[in-house]
C-alpha cells in the first residue's frame, strides 16, 4: 500500500540548532535526523552564517521562520521576505516553515507570535500572505498552529477550520505543534484528538515537540509554551496519537529558554523516536514495510 | 467589530504602553472574557514584548549592563524598548538608538564613559552581523591601481566602524570580559582612544589609531576616494603615511573593493 510509510521514508527526529550548542554538535555528531534554524538569526554575516554552511553539510535543514508575519493585516514586509528569499536559496532546506500568528503592525515588530481572530477577514489576509510568500520562494510553506492565550469575540470559524482552508485556498502545508495544541485546550477546553483527526493528514509535514510552563494568572491556572522543559507526560501521549495519523511527518524537539546541555536534547529525540517505533509495530505499519 | 488592521494597531498601543488593555479591546467586547479576563490574557504577550527585548539589548550591550547593574538597565531598557520598539525582526539589528537614548538619561551622567562604551558595543555587535561580501580580487585590484587614473576609490569591508571617546573605553571593555572578582582598575585619566573596529576571518577586533589614520579611514568610509582622505590625513599630519596604512588594511583583509576613477 502506497499510503504506508516503510522504514526507509520515515525521519529520523531532529532538533533546534541553538547557538550554545553549535560546538557540541560539530564535535559529537549526534545521530539525529535533522536540524531547525530559525531564520532571523541567520539574515546577517559573519559567525552564523559561516556555522551554518558548516552543519548544513552533514544534517538536513528545516528553515522556521519567526518574523515574516503572515497574519498582518498590512502585508509583508518586502524587505524581510527578500532577506528570507536569499537564505533559502542559499541553504536548500528541506522545508521552510511559518506561523498563523502576526508580530507587525505600524512599522513596529513586536517580537512574539500574536494570535489572530479566525474571521473571513484574517482568512483572506493570511491566505494573500501565503501565497506572496510561496510564490517568491518558489515552494510549499508549512503553517505551524500557534499557542495562543486569549480568544477574540470576532472569531467565526474553529482554528482547525481555519488551517484547512488555508491549505484548500494556498496549496500550503502544515507543521503540527503538538504542545501548542495541547496548551491551547488546557487554556480554554477543547479535545486536542479531535483537532488531530480535523487535519488533512496529507499536508502535515513536520510535528513539533517542546516543554511548557505551568503559570498562575490570578488564581487561574495558564499553561505557557515556553520551549524551557522536557516535553511533559500528557504531550508525549498526544503525540503517539499524532505519529499515528500523521506518520510521514518530521519530528523536531524545540528547546529553547533555559537550554540544557545537548545530550539532553538528542534523549528526546531519540524519545520521539523510540514512541515512533511501538506506534507503528502496534498499528502493523513496519510489518508491512 | 474591529477590523484586522485596528486590532493589530490596539494590541501594538498596548504593548508600547500607550494604552491601557481595558481601553483597547475589554470594553469593545473584541478578547472574550475568559477567567482570569482579557486584560490579565494580553499581559501576558505585553509582558513577553518588554522581556525578551530587554534580553536581547542585555545580550548586544553586556559591558555597559555590568557597569550599571542589571536593576538599572532592566529600567532603562525597558523605557527605550516602549519609546523606540525594533522596527524589523532581526534582533541584532536592534539597538541602533540605545547609546544616545543612554545619554540622554540624566542619571547615565554619572558614568562619563558610559555612552561611549555603549557606542563601542553596538559597534562590535554590527560588527560580527555585517554582511559577508566577496574576498578581494589580489590581481584585479593591482590592475586597477596600476592603471593610469586621476584617482582611486577604497571600499571598505562592511564590517569597519569607527568609535572615538576621550575615555579608555577599549580598556573598561577589556577587562569586563573577566569574572567580577578579576575586574582590573582601569585609569581613567589614561586619556582617550580612536578605534577602527572590523572582522576578519569571523572575529571582531580593533586597532587603535592616531588622528591621522583615524580620519583617513572615517574619509574612505564616508566616501571611498582615496585623494580626499590622504588630504583630510595630511592636514592633521602632514608626516602621514597612506601607503604603510593601506599595506596594513590589505593585509587585515578590510579593503573589499579598489576601482579606478578617470
Amino acid at each position: 500500500m502506497s499510503t504506508l510509510p516503510s522504514s526507509t521514508e520515515r525521519q529520523t527526529a531532529g532538533i533546534g540548532l541553538r547557538c550554545p550548542h553549535f560546538e557540541a554538535i560539530v564535535a559529537t555528531r549526534p545521530a539525529v535526523g535533522f536540524l531547525e534554524i530559525h531564520a532571523e538569526n541567520y539574515m546577517g554575516g559573519g559567525r552564523m552564517p559561516a556555522r551554518l554552511e558548516v552543519v548544513r553539510r552533514r544534517w538536513p535543514i528545516s528553515v522556521h521562520g519567526v518574523g515574516l508575519s503572515l497574519g498582518s493585516a498590512e502585508g509583508i514586509n518586502n524587505r524581510h521576505l527578500e532577506r528570507l528569499a536569499r537564505l533559502v536559496e542559499r541553504i536548500e532546506p528541506d522545508w521552510v516553515s511559518e506561523h498563523l500568528a502576526w508580530s507587525v503592525v505600524d512599522g513596529m515588530y513586536l517580537n512574539d507570535l500574536l494570535p489572530l481572530p479566525y474571521s473571513e477577514e484574517s482568512l483572506a489576509v493570511v491566505a494573500a500572505n501565503i501565497a506572496q510568500v510561496q510564490n517568491r520562494l518558489r515552494r510549499r510553506l508549512l503553517i505551524e498552529n500557534p499557542s495562543t492565550y486569549l480568544r477574540f469575540a470576532q472569531s467565526t470559524l474553529s482554528e482547525v477550520d481555519f488551517l484547512n482552508e488555508l491549505v484548500r485556498r494556498t496549496g500550503c502545508g502544515l507543521l503540527f505543534d503538538v504542545n501548542n495544541v495541547f496548551v491551547n485546550c488546557r487554556n480554554f477546553g477543547g479535545d486536542p484528538l479531535a483537532w488531530i483527526e480535523g487535519l488533512p493528514a496529507d499536508a502535515v509535514h513536520e510535528l513539533h515537540l517542546a516543554g511548557h510552563a505551568v503559570n498562575d494568572a490570578d488564581g487561574v491556572t495558564i499553561l505557557i509554551d515556553d520551549h524551557g522543559s522536557q516535553v511533559s507526560a500528557a504531550v508525549w501521549e498526544l503525540y503517539e496519537r499524532a505519529v499515528a495519523r500523521f506518520p510521514t511527518a518530521a519530528t523536531l524537539i524545540e528547546w529553547d529558554s533555559n537550554l540544557p546541555p545537548l545530550p539532553v536534547l538528542v534523549a528526546e529525540a531519540q524519545e520521539a523516536d523510540r514512541r515512533w517505533r511501538s506506534v507503528h509495530k502496534e498499528v502493523g505499519y513496519a510489518a508491512a514495510a | 467589530m474591529l477590523p484586522l488592521r485596528e486590532l493589530q494597531s490596539r494590541f501594538a498601543a498596548v504593548a508600547a504602553g500607550r494604552l491601557l488593555a481595558e481601553q483597547a479591546f475589554a470594553d469593545s467586547g473584541c478578547v472574550v472574557e475568559d477567567a482570569p479576563g482579557a486584560a490579565a490574557r494580553l499581559a501576558i504577550h505585553v509582558h513577553h514584548f518588554r522581556l525578551t527585548l530587554i534580553e536581547a539589548l542585555g545580550a548586544t550591550f553586556p559591558v555597559v549592563r555590568r557597569l550599571v547593574g542589571d536593576a538599572f538597565f532592566t529600567a532603562a531598557a525597558r523605557r527605550y524598548v516602549l519609546s523606540q520598539p525594533p522596527q524589523r525582526p532581526c534582533l541584532f539589528e536592534y539597538g541602533d538608538g540605545f547609546p544616545a537614548f543612554l545619554a540622554s538619561l540624566p542619571e547615565a551622567g554619572s558614568l562619563g564613559y558610559l555612552t561611549d562604551l555603549a557606542r563601542l558595543e553596538w559597534a562590535i555587535n554590527r560588527a560580527h552581523h555585517a554582511d559577508d561580501v566577496p574576498s578581494l580580487d589580489a590581481a584585479a585590484a593591482a590592475a586597477q591601481i596600476e592603471a593610469p587614473s586621476c584617482d582611486l576609490f577604497i571600499g571598505l569591508d562592511p564590517s569597519c566602524r569607527l568609535v572615538k571617546s576621550a575615555w579608555p573605553v577599549d580598556q573598561i571593555w577589556q577587562v569586563h570580559q573577566q569574572g567580577d572578582d578579576e575586574i582590573a582598575p582601569v585609569d581613567l585619566e589614561a586619556g582617550g582612544v580612536q578605534l577602527f573596529i572590523h572582522r576578519q576571518d569571523g572575529e571582531v577586533g580593533w586597532l587603535k589609531l592616531d588622528a591621522a589614520a583615524f580620519a583617513f579611514i572615517g574619509s574612505l568610509l564616508a566616501d571611498g576616494r582615496l585623494g580626499k582622505a590622504n588630504a583630510l590625513a595630511r592636514a592633521i599630519a602632514p608626516s602621514f603615511n597612506a601607503p604603510a596604512l593601506l599595506e596594513s588594511l590589505f593585509e587585515g583583509d578590510v579593503v573589499a573593493s579598489v576601482t579606478a576613477i578617470n
